[in-house]
């Protein structure tokens, strides 16, 4: 399909008008074209503002999407052990992910002793997969919406603000958290200084068990959004380096931690 | 103040949703649902296809909520869109194309002052009537059939006797007509002190 051709059908192809069999040739120049990518948005928005029909959303229709709305497998079983989301990266430990949790508490141990006990249950979950959606996400909320967010957090009266320190919690400040039980928390103020693109920094939880992903944060931070989605106030946020893809269990000793 | 779901930006909301948190989900289904059924129900024809796209729509939210790009578009529109392109899928199938023609029997798309009435009816933003109405009939027509019936651009062609470029030119010249002019009202409310 020439671009002409293409150029001519963008305008049906943005009201889905266009038979299957032309709608690959245009979408096959599209990928190709930023011209046409550009046109091809701008018809798509005024699409949208005409299907924005309005209406209220039938409640009875929830159930239905509901029923269907799972979660990964194993994924709830973490979910429910640590009362939140924040299980939701945990993957399968293995003896030398073990060795490497027990060296960490002990390294968080030296911020805070933990006292709650936490039932842990090591799962199943694709921990790469969900890293990737997570940090798609990130990026996404960090465009859009996050300054507000942050403002919001920072002003909530549950809020807690976590400051990360260097040198096992005793050195300079690099980070602060503002952790929202059961709804966003960001990391603000970060001091951390770029990576190569090849490795990430690494948030975690720790409590009794190995430490728990958090997300990742990226190899440059600035604000980041996570989500710790329980009550308990007995737990040391720490900050890993990582291979990009992130790590299910830390792979090095924290650079920074706070409770 | 207490940053919760039903303040959460939409945004946040996907943020939410991609870490598998179904109560930001149902947030967005409450925000959104109600646009998504309607315009399937509009194009699809039918509460019960309609109910059948809206679940598709979230649940393809739910599986794959990196698929939403906020750069380009809003949540809304792009659910929409999704919605759209669903609801055309279906009543293109065989089966469902013959029972929304013996349902609706002749295409009343024929009826221009018809298709005009309906689009009205259900187009609830004022910004969005009010361009679509300042557009040439014939652009207006052919955009209507083509989204609100689900219609390809040949179908529009043969159901209005015309051209099928004359039919392409008009939805593209239409489409860029409505954005110029839904553009300009933006800027110009943004502008409000």
């Amino acid at each position: 399909m020439t671009h002409d051709e293409a150029v001519a059908l963008l305008g049906a192809y943005a009201l889905d008008a266009v038979p299957p069999e032309e709608a690959v040739l245009v979408a096959a120049h599209v990928a190709e074209c930023p011209r046409c990518t550009a046109e091809l948005d701008a018809h798509r928005e005024v699409a949208g503002m005409l299907g924005d029909l309005g209406g209220e959303a039938p409640p009875e229709l929830w159930a239905a999407i509901a029923s269907q709305a799972t979660v990964p497998e194993g994924a709830s079983e973490a979910a429910e052990a640590l009362g939140g989301l924040a299980a939701l990266q945990m993957v399968p430990a293995g003896p030398a992910t073990r060795r490497r949790a027990t060296t960490w508490q002990r390294a968080a141990a030296a911020v805070v002793a933990v006292a709650a006990a936490v039932a842990i249950v090591l799962l199943g979950v694709q921990v790469s997969r969900l890293n990737d959606r997570v940090s798609t996400l990130t990026a996404l909320a960090r465009a859009h919406g996050l300054g507000e967010a942050v403002q919001a957090a920072l002003l909530d009266p549950s809020a807690q603000r976590i400051t990360l320190r260097a040198d096992g919690g005793h050195g300079k400040v690099v980070a602060e958290l503002v952790v929202v039980p059961a709804a966003h928390s960001f990391l603000v103020d970060s001091r951390l200084p770029p990576l190569p693109r090849t490795r990430t920094y690494q948030l975690w939880a720790v409590t009794v068990g190995p430490p728990i992903s958090l997300g990742l944060l990226g190899s440059n931070p600035d604000v980041v959004p996570f989500i710790v989605n329980h009550h308990r106030t007995s737990i040391t946020y720490a900050i890993s380096v990582e291979p990009a893809s992130g790590s299910s269990g830390p792979t090095s000793t924290p650079i920074a931690a706070g409770t | 103040m207490r940053i919760d779901l039903a303040t959460a930006s939409d945004a946040a909301l996907v943020v939410a949703i991609g870490r598998f948190h179904q109560p930001a989900l149902a947030e967005t289904y409450r925000r959104h649902g109600g646009a998504v059924r309607s315009l399937a129900k509009r194009v699809a024809g039918s509460a019960f296809l309609a109910d059948e796209v809206t679940q598709d729509v979230f649940l393809r939210l739910w599986r794959e909520p990196e698929q939403f790009d906020a750069s380009r578009s809003g949540l809304r529109a792009y659910l929409v869109t999704i919605a759209h392109h669903r609801a055309v899928d279906l009543v293109r199938s065989e089966a469902s194309r013959a029972a929304r023609e013996q349902r609706q029997g002749d295409p009343r798309a024929t009826d221009a002052s018809d298709v005009e009435q309906r689009a009205f009816e259900l187009a609830t933003a004022e910004q969005v009537r009010v361009a679509l109405e300042s557009l040439p009939e014939g652009e207006r027509d052919a955009i209507e059939m083509a989204y609100f019936e689900g219609r390809t651009y040949r179908e529009v062609a043969t159901i209005l006797g015309q051209p099928e470029g004359t039919v392409k030119s008009r939805i593209r010249a239409g489409l860029k007509r409505m954005h110029a002019t839904l553009t300009t009202e933006s800027d110009r409310v943004s502008e409000l002190p």
